[in-house]
């Protein structure tokens, strides 16, 4: 006995009709066996899927269609009371070969008949697995994330779009003394307060994540301090990223490195190189004095010896141009250099420069042709520093051109900016190394060969200067023809710079 | 070549630069007076009453006391603190420089950058009375 007949025993019902197109054409599997698990009813949906024909399923045993073990989970069946409903999961070994996974629920009926009404989940079980697969992946990748988050040096917050934390890792915990869950679901600009060089609390809209979040922008600052849960200022140097996805900033990340060991570090290195520069000018003022004070009583010397302290005095010399033009670049990478701009008439420093060299130029027989805007307005610079950027260029053009060379200063204006060009038809400088040409310490190979005295710190300065009074400086040159430099100051002036040493002292 | 009008007191605490410096101010004519510590300077002083120095050469880090105390004790006498006073140091920051000034002191001159001969020079610019060579 099995559903057909069940169907059959009441003929011509439009509604048996009905049920038996239903039954053929949904997309569940139904079946039906005896309590011997012989298939006395299946509708075409299970004969599709396990691909027998009907005839070929009719009258044979569920079993052996089944794959592999699993027939046993049939077994428990048989304990079954009527009109119990469980839920089992079959597979079926189709004709194809290919194994189809049915989840049933089956139904002891009348004590004498099983029916499944299942569905075909063997496409499921597929993505499930490759869900819990890729749930597994996802964990392992979250895992080995915060592995690689809690053991790299630097702290990391990371915020949703309003700002709160909703990630810490340990550096950050470790460096800023709050638990993480102090911090997590706050607003990071409100629980750690920022403060910068000068003890002032930095306004929330100036913090580098309330920016980067804004601008959409990364904003990298390293001269801010975040306070620490016991009231220390530590100084970080801060990467605040925000996260942009679909065009939405969706948050954002904190990344920042406390920097009191390198900020120490930098500051013991400059204060060495300044106390032994220092030292060194008490020896150097010696050697200079006692040369001097040889040479003033030269008629007692012979031509050699003559030209032997001269020696020994312009070697001095080098060394104390040396040491000062050392002391210059450490208070310049210091940051301790102060810019103190006041409004200076270019034309009157530039001629007192020249008034300055003029032994020099007059030494090597140079003819200096200076010609300067008519109208100049007066720019609000630092002079001793602008000073400095026209004495190093102006000494290198003296010094690197052949007797009678010509050399000459321009300064015009500029819808904003002040242009001073300052030219000469000297040695030149090498095309390969034209790149390195404001590195610090180097010098051109030509200009080696022919002049060993110089510090290779000229041009670094003067670059280092003039772009920290707000202006560009770049060359142009042809080898054993002569070198342009030219520099830009802003019609607006440098922005002032408080500090605590000048240039040259 | 002497002048006994003209009298340059020196202080500075490394005896060599002392040394060029008194031999180069003989040369020039003038009478020096050489103190290696401003205690010993200041003992001259004491002792000097009328005869003053007319120019005080000033190393500012000496072993007993910098510049600026230096001019405070100056500032102390009345007839001290007519003396022009020219530091001649290894090291000017900003800071320092006005400070000095402030107190007094004419001028300030960084050590290696000069040659004596050029000090010389402004020493007589502070001098009354340029002794005739």
């Amino acid at each position: 006995m099995g559903i057909r007949r069940l169907i059959e025993s009441k003929k011509n019902s439009v509604n048996q009709k009905m049920l038996h197109y239903y039954l053929n054409n949904c997309s569940d599997v139904v079946f039906s066996t005896g309590v011997d698990f012989v298939i006395n009813y299946c509708n075409d949906t299970f004969c599709a899927l396990t691909g027998f024909e009907r005839s070929e399923l009719i009258g044979s045993k569920l079993t052996s269609i089944l794959d592999g073990q699993n027939g046993e989970r049939l077994l428990f069946l048989n304990n079954a009371n009527g009109s119990e409903t469980f839920r089992i999961e079959i597979s079926i070994g189709s004709k194809t070969g290919s194994i189809k996974k049915i989840e049933c629920k089956t139904s002891f009926f009348q004590n004498k008949l099983f029916i499944f009404i299942g569905r075909d989940i063997t496409a499921q079980e597929g993505i499930i697995k490759e869900k819990d697969d890729k749930i597994k992946t996802g964990e392992e990748e979250k895992a080995r994330s915060q592995e690689i988050l809690n053991s790299i040096g630097d702290g990391v917050i990371s915020l949703n779009d309003k700002g709160e934390v909703i990630y810490v890792n340990k550096q950050a915990i470790d460096i800023l003394g709050f638990h993480s869950e102090e911090l997590i679901g706050k607003l990071l600009w409100k629980k750690i307060i920022m403060t910068d060089d000068k003890g002032q609390e930095v306004q929330i809209e100036n913090r580098p994540i309330r920016m980067a979040l804004f601008t959409r922008k990364r904003i990298y600052e390293s001269s801010y301090y975040y306070k620490s849960k016991d009231g220390r200022f530590i100084p970080v140097s801060i990467t605040a990223t925000p996260l942009v996805m679909h065009d939405m900033v969706v948050g954002g990340v904190d990344v920042f490195r406390d920097i009191t060991k390198e900020r120490e570090v930098d500051r013991m290195k400059t204060e060495f190189i300044s106390l032994a520069s220092h030292q060194l000018r008490t020896p150097l003022s010696a050697t200079k004095w006692f040369a001097e004070l040889i040479l003033d009583d030269s008629k007692n010397l012979n031509i050699e010896q003559l030209g032997l302290i001269k020696n020994i005095y312009t070697s001095n010399q080098r060394m104390i141009d040396l040491v000062n033009a050392l002391l210059n670049i450490s208070r310049i990478e210091s940051g301790r250099i102060i810019n103190d701009p006041k409004p200076t008439d270019l034309r009157k420093l530039v001629e007192e420069v020249v008034l300055e060299l003029t032994p020099k130029i007059k030494s090597k027989k140079h003819n200096v042709i200076l010609s300067i805007h008519g109208d100049l307005p007066l720019i609000n610079i630092d002079p001793r520093l602008i000073r400095n950027a026209y004495m190093n260029l102006l000494t290198n053009s003296i010094k690197y051109t052949k007797e009678g060379g010509e050399i000459s200063i321009i300064i015009s204006k500029r819808e904003n900016e002040l242009v001073s060009q300052v030219s000469d038809n000297g040695l030149g400088i090498p095309d390969n190394q034209r790149q390195r040409i404001f590195e610090k310490f180097f010098r051109s190979s030509n200009v080696i060969k022919v002049e060993t005295d110089g510090t290779g710190l000229g041009l670094y300065l003067a670059k280092a200067i003039i772009e920290s009074s707000g202006g560009k400086i770049w060359f142009d040159s042809v080898e054993y023809k002569g070198t342009t430099f030219w520099f830009t100051l802003p019609l607006s002036g440098s922005v002032a710079k408080e500090g605590e040493v000048t240039i040259d002292s | 070549m002497s002048n006994l009008n003209n009298l340059i007191m020196v202080v500075e605490d490394e005896s060599l630069l002392l040394e060029a410096i008194g031999k180069k101010l003989q040369r020039e004519g003038y009478d020096v007076l050489l103190c290696t510590s401003a205690g010993q300077a200041v003992d001259y002083l004491k002792n000097m009453k009328e005869n003053l120095p007319d120019v005080i050469w000033l190393d500012y880090y000496l072993t007993d006391m910098n510049g600026l105390e230096f001019m405070d004790l100056l500032g102390k006498n009345e007839n001290w603190k007519r003396i022009p006073v020219i530091v001649v140091s290894n090291s000017a920051s900003e800071q320092k420089v006005a400070a000095l000034m402030k107190k007094g002191v004419k001028k300030h001159i960084l050590k290696a950058d000069y040659r004596l001969d050029e000090i010389v020079k402004i020493i007589e610019s502070y001098l009354k009375k340029v002794p005739v060579r």
